[in-house]
């Protein structure tokens, strides 16, 4: 992402400092060396002697100032992220008497923006004054032989303020080269990286002649298995089947890393399947036009996310400027219109970097709430209840009975009184199906499902 | 959707205009600062020598040439020429000499003002207690380490330069009214117009490049934005919409960023313009003059030159104006920040804690966070060595700020704490920290290695880590990483799972090897597996350890040897499992309920 910015940022200044500056600076050295040559020739050649390695001064320190300045900007954001963390980790911090640790730290990744800083000053100034100097020795140079010549009778007065007068054009754009030649170098650089950017396709796409559909009435896993590294040796998921209809929930439960959010992350095609084919209505996913397909799923991942911007815009987020009215229907259903209704600013509160900031539980419950909006044909919790109290995480689910009504509903979690109800549970073990059904036969089998119940259950033992 | 896109941007401006904020000079801001200048003196006062002398040649450079025209070339005079050649060559070292030192002595001395500046504060935040942390929002803490000390350096900076400046123009000045005082009059006559060129232009160019660096940012926050967000806006198909809320950002940028650039490019012809107009007067002037005889032709030459130097100064100084204001504005917020109090220091004759039991104490207790609102009321408990100690209740009980208090991390109102019999208010900080370990509810994670993050500032080596790491039960997940101990984490371990974050601060508080162990509700984000893993865990760890596990759940404390169950900052009742079942209570309601966690009971 900042690479982006800095790249464009890079090419910006090529078109507006180098590209045009080219140009003019061209023009400038050229015109100037040739009245200068015309006016006297044996000046004129002298004074080239020294301007070409004012050039080559100018530009090799330019060069070098450009690396230490890059180094000075990955050392910067390490102090960055140093003083942050020290800052959000401060709890730590005293609890571990880490502050002399922390102090230490600081000081010593400091020290490096320092001494790389203190090293391109040391660049700067000697090119810097180096460039000055010669300019003042050619200038010294000129009149000092153009003294003599004018003594001698060869040349006037008025052709030796020319000649000076020609030199001080000369000036700035001599400077100038090193840095038209470091921002040649930059946008090189960075033209590069943004074509291939520009040029990448989206490895996910709808095919020509895509399917379409109308409402989504059943998902079909059909021996299905997903491993998201090529290089893997394990699928993630493997040979899986499954079968959503509406009006029905599936459970599914598993230890974590056991391929549950792999499962949800393949309905709407986020990622390919390896082998075996999901179905929707018996068509087969990869021929469906994906901007068909995906409002009508509703997926509410593990980690939510809000838009720095107000509730009702992230509530409304798949369209905004629908009612208010709609938005308040759904905020009731996820529990979270009584909170938002208490806010001074109420539907219309910042949320996110700027604004108020919520809970896990209250984020939870807003990602549910903008799904709800959507009012998608399939929902899927992704463990987007494991923020939430037992209680609230209920309360959600007896609203959401009527709410999806005739529609099917994955709920994926981690804790067994969150998919209990469901009208059949999957039980994930590295990315394989150990056990399904329902919640009284699995308890019976005596197997990883009963584990996890006994677990979560105050009152059996946890010691074993 | 209106009305969305124009609140970010006030919300924006809002903080760039807290960053770009003026404020006239204020002495008590320039004499803090000038402390910290203090240790730099001697390298500072070579600066300044070398600012003058720098400001010297370049001013007699001109002189020298103009004498060589009108007193050695015009009087054909060659041995003066040679002279003043090897003259005018000596200036020119002198030129680059001084130009030299006088750059990187005064950059470097503001370097060395940033480092001790930001060191001075970081410092200072670690001293704080938590009770300031807490009422702190870390962004405005760090654009005040990380920006406001750049305006304070460059405030250095500008001073430094300011002096050459002043000089500059007080030299030529002189010098043109000795060279010809009538000319010299003439020139002068023009500088108020410059001046009010300059004072009229530059606060609306602040604003249109204020205005075009925030839309900017905007840019970039939305970018931002929906990069990370890139999933929901798949999910909720809202890449159109995106699309165009993102073109009209850009766009206004663009709008802006042009209008600022006219404001960059809109000074240069009056101001040149001015330059031509005073130019042609000198040689309108001058010509009449030198033709007239009552003037030499070198001094037209050099007043052309001394007069394309006069310019410059003014509008450096203008500059370092507005380099003030904000630098004052800065100093405020810096000063600001050093000048919180430091609520919790150790007392004059602290000792350090010696802990051999693990024996707590806590008696008649009050504490509060804000004035008036009691947390913990009047509490009396204690936990004996080697005791493992539950605390539970519902949210807002206290018990959460019964493990801060023993370590101190806020001052109670009253009553004691103490430890073997030492009261912690007597004792020193650091040593009381390094005597109670704490695995928190929040597990932070530091970018650096696994290893890194057990050890934090622990001198222990890879294999009391591994130990510690096989104890807690993380060893097994560390080995599958890439790099095993070696693998590095990502910022606020984006890699790693919640749980395995938890084990990893588990092994970090394990490896401080303390007696008195704090797990301060250390198991509610987590999963039933690791939390599983960190029971059986504790059993070991917590054999030869004073234990106070704070927990919401049940099934976390059901073992201990002795559980304090809290209710609005007071103690409902004391006992294990068996005897507060017996009590039919608040514990037993909650058990027989079938309820895992206390927040399930309303």
């Amino acid at each position: 992402m900042s690479r982006g910015i800095l790249d464009i940022e890079g090419v910006k200044m090529f078109v507006t400092t180098g590209l045009l500056r080219t140009f003019e600076i061209i023009t400038l050295i050229f015109f100037g060396s040739y009245l200068l040559l015309r006016t006297d020739l044996q000046i004129g050649l002298i004074a080239f002697g020294f301007i070409i390695p004012v050039a080559i001064i100018a530009t090799i320190s330019r060069l070098r100032l450009r690396k230490i300045w890059n180094r000075i900007q990955k050392e910067f954001s390490v102090l960055n992220t140093n003083l942050q963390e020290n800052l959000i980790g401060v709890k730590v911090v005293r609890a571990f008497g880490g502050e002399g640790y922390e102090i230490k730290k600081f000081r010593s990744s400091h020290k490096e923006v320092t001494n790389d800083t203190m090293k391109s000053v040391r660049v700067d100034a000697a090119g810097t004054s180096l460039v000055g100097f010669f300019f003042l020795l050619i200038w010294a140079l000129i009149i000092w032989i153009g003294g003599h010549k004018i003594i001698d009778g060869v040349m006037t007065i008025g052709e030796l303020t020319q000649c000076l007068v020609y030199l001080g054009m000369l000036q700035r754009p001599v400077r100038i080269i090193g840095l038209m030649v470091n921002s040649y170098a930059r946008a090189i650089t960075c033209g590069l990286r943004l074509f291939e950017i520009l040029d990448s396709r989206p490895r996910i796409h709808s095919i020509k002649n895509s399917n379409s559909i109308e409402k989504i009435d059943n998902i079909k896993f059909d021996n299905v298995s997903f491993k998201y590294y090529f290089k893997s040796k394990a699928n993630d998921v493997n040979k899986i089947n499954l079968d959503l209809k509406p009006g029905n929930i599936i459970g599914i439960i598993g230890p974590p890393g056991s391929g549950k959010s792999t499962i949800a992350n393949l309905i709407p095609r986020f990622y390919d399947v390896l082998e075996g084919q999901i179905l929707v209505n018996n068509i087969p996913l990869k021929t469906l036009n994906l901007n068909d397909l995906r409002p009508k799923i509703g997926l509410v991942s593990q980690h939510t996310f809000l838009f720095n911007n107000t509730l009702r815009e992230n509530i409304a987020y798949s369209n905004p400027g629908t009612d208010l009215d709609k938005v308040i229907e759904v905020a009731k259903i996820a529990d979270i219109h009584d909170f938002i209704d208490s806010l001074p600013e109420k539907y219309e509160t910042m949320v996110g970097e700027f604004g108020v900031s919520l809970s896990g539980g209250q984020k939870q419950r807003i990602a549910i709430a903008r799904n709800l909006f959507k009012n998608p044909d399939i929902l899927i919790f992704d463990d987007s209840f494991s923020a939430l109290d037992t209680g609230t995480d209920k309360k959600i689910r007896e609203k959401l009975i009527s709410f999806q009504k005739n529609k099917s509903t994955l709920i994926i979690s981690q804790r067994v009184s969150t998919i209990s109800h469901a009208n059949e549970i999957i039980v994930l073990d590295d990315g394989n199906i150990v056990d399904r059904g329902k919640h009284e036969d699995l308890l019976k089998n005596e197997g990883i499902y009963k584990t996890i119940f006994d677990l979560q259950n105050p009152k059996t033992q946890v010691n074993d | 959707m209106a009305t969305s896109a124009p609140k970010t941007k006030k919300i924006v401006n809002a903080i760039e205009e807290d960053l770009e904020q003026l404020s006239s000079y204020d002495g008590e801001v320039a004499k803090r600062f000038a402390g910290f200048i203090k240790p730099y003196k001697k390298k500072a006062l070579l600066g300044v020598i070398s600012v003058i002398t720098f400001t010297l040649a370049v001013l007699a450079i001109p002189l020298i040439g103009k004498f060589t025209i009108d007193n050695a070339i015009s009087e054909s005079n060659e041995s003066l020429l040679n002279n003043l050649f090897i003259i005018l060559i000596g200036f020119a070292l002198m030129h680059f000499i001084s130009n030299y030192i006088q750059q990187r002595v005064i950059r470097e001395i503001g370097e060395s003002i940033l480092f001790d500046v930001r060191s001075k504060m970081f410092t200072h935040l670690q001293k704080l207690s938590m009770s300031v942390a807490d009422r702190s929002k870390y962004g405005s803490i760090m654009s005040r380490v990380l920006g406001d000390v750049g305006a304070l350096q460059e405030l250095f900076q500008a001073g430094v330069f300011a002096v050459g400046d002043l000089l500059t123009l007080i030299i030529i000045t002189v010098i043109i009214f000795s060279l010809n005082w009538s000319m010299a009059l003439g020139i002068l006559m023009i500088m108020p117009v410059f001046l009010a060129l300059r004072i009229f232009w530059l606060p609306k160019a602040r604003k249109a490049f204020l205005k075009a660096r925030s839309s900017s940012s905007i840019v970039n926050g939305v970018l931002n934005e929906h990069v990370n967000g890139v999933r929901v806006t798949q999910n909720m198909i809202r890449e159109d919409i995106n699309q165009k809320r993102f073109e009209d950002e850009v766009n206004t940028n663009f709008k802006d960023t042009n209008h600022a650039a006219k404001f960059g490019a809109g000074i240069h012809p009056p101001v040149e313009l001015l330059v031509g107009a005073t130019m042609s007067l000198i040689v309108v002037m001058g010509g009449y003059l030198v033709s007239g005889g009552s003037v030499e032709i070198g001094v037209m030459i050099a007043f052309l030159l001394y007069v394309q130097r006069f310019f410059d100064p003014i509008r450096a100084l203008t500059m370092h104006y507005s380099t003030l204001q904000r630098a004052m504005a800065s100093g405020h917020r810096i000063f600001e920040l050093l000048d919180i109090e430091i609520d919790i220091k150790d007392t004059k004759d602290a000792k350090d804690i010696r802990v051999e039991k693990g024996n707590i104490e806590f008696q008649n207790v009050n504490f509060e966070y804000n004035f008036n609102e009691p947390v913990l009321k009047n509490l009396n408990f204690s936990i004996k060595e080697n005791e493992t100690v539950g605390l539970v209740g519902p949210t807002g009980s206290g018990k959460t700020s019964i493990a801060s208090l023993i370590h101190r991390f806020y001052e109670i109102k009253n009553g004691n704490i103490k430890i073997d019999d030492q009261d912690i208010q007597e004792v020193t900080q650091s040593s009381l920290s390094s005597n109670i370990s704490m695995v928190l509810q929040d597990p932070i994670i530091f970018s650096g290695t696994v290893e890194d993050n057990i050890k934090y500032k622990a001198r222990a080596s890879r294999e009391e880590v591994i130990e510690a790491s096989k104890i807690v039960g993380s060893h097994e997940f560390i080995m599958t990483l890439p790099n095993g101990y070696d693998t590095v984490l990502e910022e606020s371990g984006a890699n790693i799972s919640v749980g395995q974050r938890q084990l990893l601060s588990f092994a970090r508080a394990l490896l401080l090897n303390t007696k008195i162990f704090i797990l301060d509700e250390a198991t509610s984000y987590i999963d039933s597996y690791t939390e599983r893993q960190i029971q059986k865990a504790l059993d070991k760890v917590l054999e030869n350890r004073t234990g106070i596990i704070i927990a919401h759940r049940l099934s976390t404390i059901k073992n201990a040897d002795k559980i304090i169950v809290l209710n609005k900052g007071e103690i409902v009742e004391i006992g294990n499992h068996d005897q507060l079942l017996s009590n039919k209570n608040l514990y037993w309601k909650l058990w027989s309920n079938n309820e895992s966690s206390f927040d399930d009971l309303n």
